[in-house]
């Protein structure tokens, strides 16, 4: 599975691309990130837009395993 | 076409901004109150021009900035909502304005009836607000080094609230209560246990969020909220039974605020952004900080005819310089990020949501930062040189309003992209329900 690490980027790009991941990736998709904290903004953002995920506090960041679901 | 989408989960712009915009306002009273005042430095600290002006920067603008950040940072960084919401957060800035007011009026005049009545006013917003953000913060069990701050912190500012309430009662209906020692207890709870704790317990969280720096070092993270609040509890007792242990408490604390500082300063020297008006603005703070806890602990061995100065210099560097800075510095930041949250969350997804200099253009915050640092330079020169003060005033006043112009443009901003998104997205909607035209027949 593709993980992608965005603890370099500073608010709000790390927001800005998961949102673009999810909207450019097919429903079903399963995709992880890796940032800095555990991200409670985005979890309104992401159920908006349909998509379900599980995270996990991790050694210097928070790990989040988004489901596609459109 | 996506429809207008509920965001009704984050924190309101319009829960934490009132207190950020009456912040500034008090930050403008106060700098047009030492402008307007020739001969505010007597070198007196007890004098109703200095106690007035000291309670306008720490209730005024630390109050207010300090309470409307922990209201806006609880549901981004913790998740946590304060019960109430909205109404609960006007009605504590009603009662903290309102009290802070009255408190500054009767510092300045002497007028007890004033001052009794801004004391009772201020008791009954500081403990609810401190309750209610207590409670939301200590909800749930997972706790981080910013969460245990955030949990700690309110319960500080009900503690400097009810000490304020007793020298209220001493200064104001003589009750017998010993003065320096409870004066001795609101100064540490306020200035460590409320300022400094929240302040660098939410940055071990912004820092290397927004400044791009590597994690704080993890046993000062993971101490520095508890410690602080243990080492308050025993002062409170070495004061309260007479002990010699006070004085070394106090050698603590500022051993602690140099540690949660120099932290700070050490992560900040490896940011990947050096040029970020943020860092720059948290840079000068914890200089300050690091600066007020060397002078407390150089105190015993300085001459004694500088001592007023030394007050004066622990006052404006740890309220001015660490607090009023470090929160101005993380308002460039916080704020456009919850502009950009909340245009994000009630726009239809392909909608265009201006990015975070927009909000507050870069060079407008350099300005502000070199004008803030400015003002910082004349209140320390005070001292030495009386004439400086009312220009320094000034200053201080002029990046105050400045400030209060630069948010009220990003709720410009933020209204303008919101009516425009959204109009956008009725004139796609109607442009979807109409009908298919009809090819015109030519013959």
């Amino acid at each position: 599975m593709e993980t992608l690490d965005l603890r370099a980027l500073p608010p709000p790009e790390p927001l800005e691309r998961v949102l673009c991941e999810v909207e450019t990736r097919p429903a079903g998709a399963i995709f992880c990130v890796v940032l800095r904290h555990e991200p409670h903004p985005l979890f309104a953002l992401l159920r908006q837009a349909g998509c379900t995920w599980r995270g996990e506090a991790i050694e210097h960041g928070y790990k989040l395993t988004i489901t596609i679901g459109r | 076409m996506t429809t207008i989408l509920s965001f009704e989960n984050s924190p309101r712009l319009s829960v934490p901004l009132p207190f950020h915009l009456t912040a500034a306002a008090f930050g403008v009273a106060a700098g047009v109150w030492l402008a307007t005042s020739p001969q505010a430095w007597d070198g007196n600290r007890w004098s109703p021009s200095i106690l007035s002006l000291t309670h306008l920067v720490t209730l005024g603008v630390l109050g207010h900035g300090m309470v409307g950040s922990l209201l806006q940072l609880l549901p981004v960084i913790a998740g946590a909502t304060v019960a109430g919401g909205r109404t609960t957060a006007w009605a504590t800035l009603a009662g903290m304005s309102t009290g802070t007011v009255l408190l500054v009026a009767g510092l300045a005049r002497g007028t007890a009836a004033l001052l009794v009545a801004g004391g009772a006013v201020l008791i009954v917003a500081l403990l609810a607000i401190a309750s209610l953000t207590a409670a939301a913060a200590w909800r749930g069990t997972e706790a981080d080094a910013t969460r245990r701050a955030l949990r700690l912190a309110p319960l500080s500012l009900g503690a400097v609230a009810l000490l304020g309430t007793l020298l209220v009662a001493i200064m104001g209906l003589g009750a017998p209560l010993p003065l320096l020692n409870v004066l001795h207890l609101h100064v540490a709870w306020g200035a460590v246990g409320w300022v400094c704790m929240l302040i660098i317990g939410v940055g071990f969280t912004v820092v290397p969020m927004f400044q791009v720096t590597p994690p704080y070092p993890e046993q000062v993270a993971r101490s520095w909220a508890p410690v602080i609040a243990a080492t308050l509890v025993a002062l409170a007792a070495a004061l309260a039974f007479s002990s010699a242990w006070a004085a070394w408490l106090d050698a603590v604390l500022a051993l602690i605020v140099l540690g949660g500082a120099g932290s700070t300063l050490f992560v900040q020297h490896k940011s990947r952004r050096p040029h970020d008006v943020t860092r720059r603005f948290w840079q000068g703070s914890m200089m300050s900080w690091t600066l007020a806890a060397a002078l407390w602990l150089a105190r015993p061995w300085l001459p004694e005819s500088v001592e007023p100065w030394t007050h004066w210099w622990l006052g404006v560097l740890a309220l001015v310089g660490g607090g009023v800075g470090a929160l101005d510095g993380m308002l460039f930041k916080i704020v456009p990020f919850l502009c950009w949250l909340h245009l994000k969350g009630r726009l239809p997804r392909r909608s265009y949501v201006p990015t975070m200099q927009e909000f507050i253009p870069e060079k407008w915050q350099r300005a502000h930062w070199l004008a803030f640092e400015l003002s910082l330079v004349g209140l320390l020169a005070m001292p030495v040189v009386p004439a400086i003060g009312p220009h320094a005033g000034a200053v201080f006043a002029a990046q105050q309003a400045a400030l209060l112009v630069l948010l009220v443009n990003a709720l410009r901003v933020y209204a303008r992209a919101l009516a425009e998104g959204k109009a956008e997205a009725a004139a796609a909607r109607a442009l979807d329900a109409a009908p298919p035209s009809r090819s015109r027949s030519t013959t």
